[in-house]
């Protein structure tokens, strides 16, 4: 019975420690356009908890991450902000997703802080969330 | 004694199924399946270039996997007897399904034994599957053609 | 001389005159039978290729042991009938033409073990043999797949449901011979159904079956239930033997009295076997070893074995069949 006992606890500890995610919400701007304003749409959502923001070149990604019962309508949730973005910042190249993948790739590329990376980064992640299926 | 009263006999003397332990057995079990599941796309989007949607295909391929092993070595049977429903329905189930026929007329031969009769429990998923994502599809076609939702 | 529907009676006394049982791994493991049987297979497949094969080779080592233990070779016996419950009985075709005796096959499902035990002393009765061999054989495998789903399938299965038993067991029936059980009387069943249709409940649809021919045998032969030391049914499971007493007792028999079955004993008290043995391997290993030993012990003077079969196949319970059952009835005294 040890070893179920064990199990059992470790089961609990995995499913207890899951939802505990506190990136909050970041910017890295590179650019001479006004990040703020972008900032203060995820922040002012209610439906978002978690948010990072790279602008950089004429590219801006934005990794969401909304509350749980909103994750069944998340695309819609980026596609709102992503319109909201092309009005504020016309002529740049925007993603807004709330896949996990752009916001952990993000939040890497912003904790690397390592610039020479981000347009070869930014292009990738742009082109994965355009891809299908 | 007629069929009726026999009937009526029997119904009192077999012992009822435990509802509310197999439900709770498949809500567990079931949901554990789904954790492993979780961590496997984890791993995808973590490690490779998959987004969330895209890891979905991998992750489907990589559980169906983990089933034929199982079925192979003789446990997901007995996990099954507990699991019930819990192993039945996420895609292990279905995986187990397939990989079970196949073991079974591995004795035929790999034409009329194996190929044969790979899907014949599973070959009821696909086409019922694949029946009722068509009726899906064609009542939101005609939502949206008639302009009550969007895609 | 005809003396009833169905009844039989052989006054020239055949005699069982030995038996051989084989039977699988797992039996070996679990079942508190095993140690009566003659051979114990370390493996499932006997180290052959398919289940099939294996199937085919239990029932004939069975056969072979019987006749060694009364010094005999296949080529000294008149008849072979035996019956098993795979497809058009390929495993018992297979063992005949191994061992070569002239051979009959006969289905009864898992009452094969007293269909063939009767038209044996019947062939000993007429004087046309003075050596027959009856039996029949299961293998779990084998059988799983023709009735129900693959092997390594996960469903869940209910209380109700049997474990196919790998098991084989063959009895010599020879005319008279002082120190051997004989056969004294016998009961054919008439087909019982009950509307029952799980193929996973075959006990509850057997009962009735075995009730009916019980009756029929008491009554038609004249006897008693106390003229008996043991009643024992064939594979009727934990719950069909709870039913079949029921039965019994509506129809006020003294259902204290010893009565066994086969089945709901075959794997002991090990749960994961639900409601214990099915297979017409289940009934004729223990018939063919405990009862037979017991008997030739002086411990049971006078038994009455009632074998029951459902005798439905996959197509006709997916058409919405009901399941029909017989029951055959063997009475076996020791002089």
């Amino acid at each position: 019975m040890g070893i179920r006992n064990w199990l059992i606890l470790g089961i609990i500890i995995c499913l207890l420690t899951g939802c505990s995610s506190k990136v909050g919400f970041k910017t890295v701007n590179t650019t001479e356009e006004d990040g703020k304003q972008a900032e203060a749409i995820l922040e002012d959502d209610p439906r978002i908890k978690n948010a990072v923001l790279l602008i950089h070149d004429d590219r801006l990604i934005a990794g969401l991450r909304v509350n749980t019962f909103d994750r069944f309508r998340k695309r819609t949730i980026a596609k709102e902000v992503g319109d909201q973005f092309k009005e504020l910042y016309p002529g740049m190249d925007i993603t807004v997703s709330a896949d996990s993948k752009v916001f952990l790739e993000t939040n890497k590329l912003i904790e690397q802080q390592n610039k020479d990376n981000y347009t070869k980064k930014m292009k990738k992640l742009s082109k994965l969330v355009k891809e299908e299926t | 004694m007629d069929e009726k009263k026999y009937q009526q006999l029997e119904q009192q003397l077999t012992p009822k199924p435990a509802y509310l332990k197999n439900c709770l057995a498949a809500f567990i079990t079931g949901g554990f399946v789904c954790l492993i599941g979780q961590f496997v796309a984890l791993f995808y989007i973590t490690f490779f270039d998959f987004t969330e949607r895209t890891a979905s295909n991998p992750t489907v391929a990589t559980m169906i996997f983990f089933a034929m092993l199982l079925t192979g070595f003789g446990v997901y049977k007995k996990f099954a007897q507990f699991a019930g429903a819990g192993s039945a329905v996420p895609i292990t189930g279905f995986g187990n399904a397939v990989v079970s026929s196949a073991i079974e007329h591995r004795s035929e031969g790999y034409v009329l034994g194996v190929g044969g009769n790979m899907f014949k429990l599973a070959g009821s998923v696909i086409l019922y599957g694949v029946f009722s994502a068509f009726a899906v599809a064609l009542i939101k076609s005609i939502l949206v053609a008639l302009g009550v939702i969007s895609w | 001389m005809v003396n009833g529907r169905g009844l039989l009676t052989f006054a020239s006394q055949p005699v069982v005159v030995a038996t051989g049982v084989t039977v699988g791994p797992l039996e070996e493991k679990k079942s508190p039978f095993a140690k009566y049987a003659d051979k114990q297979y370390e493996d499932e497949r006997c180290g052959l290729k398919t289940n099939e094969q294996a199937h085919a080779r239990m029932m004939e080592e069975a056969v072979k042991i019987a006749l060694s233990k009364v010094d005999k070779t296949p080529a000294d016996a008149q008849f072979l009938l035996i019956g098993d419950l795979v497809n058009e009985m390929t495993p018992s075709n297979f063992a005949a033409g191994t061992v070569g005796i002239p051979y009959m096959g006969m289905f009864s499902a898992c009452a094969t073990s007293v269909s063939t035990l009767l038209t044996a002393a019947l062939l000993t009765e007429a004087g046309m043999a003075d050596l027959v061999i009856a039996g029949s054989a299961s293998q779990h495998n084998a059988i799983e797949r023709q009735f129900r789903y693959p092997l390594q399938y996960g469903s869940q299965k209910g209380a109700t449901a049997q474990w196919t038993a790998t098991a084989a067991g063959a009895a010599a029936v020879t005319p008279y011979i002082a120190g051997a059980p004989v056969i004294t009387c016998g009961t054919v069943g008439v087909v019982t159904d009950l509307g029952m249709t799980d193929p996973l409940n075959m006990g509850a649809a057997m009962a009735p079956a075995a009730a009916d021919t019980f009756k029929r045998h008491l009554d038609g032969h004249g006897k008693t239930l106390e003229d008996y030391d043991l009643v024992m049914t064939g594979d009727l499971g934990k719950i069909g033997f709870e039913l079949f007493k029921t039965l019994l007792d509506r129809w006020e028999y003294n259902v204290s009295h010893t009565f066994r079955d086969a089945g709901a004993e075959y794997y002991g008290k090990h749960p994961e076997f639900l409601a214990g043995a099915s297979g017409s391997g289940c009934s004729a290993s223990v018939y063919f070893s405990e009862v037979y030993d017991k008997l030739l012990a002086g411990q049971y003077k006078r038994v009455l074995l009632i074998a029951t079969g459902s005798l439905m196949s996959p197509l006709s319970y997916q058409q919405g069949e009901t399941i029909p059952c017989i029951a055959h009835a063997v009475e076996i005294e020791m002089k």
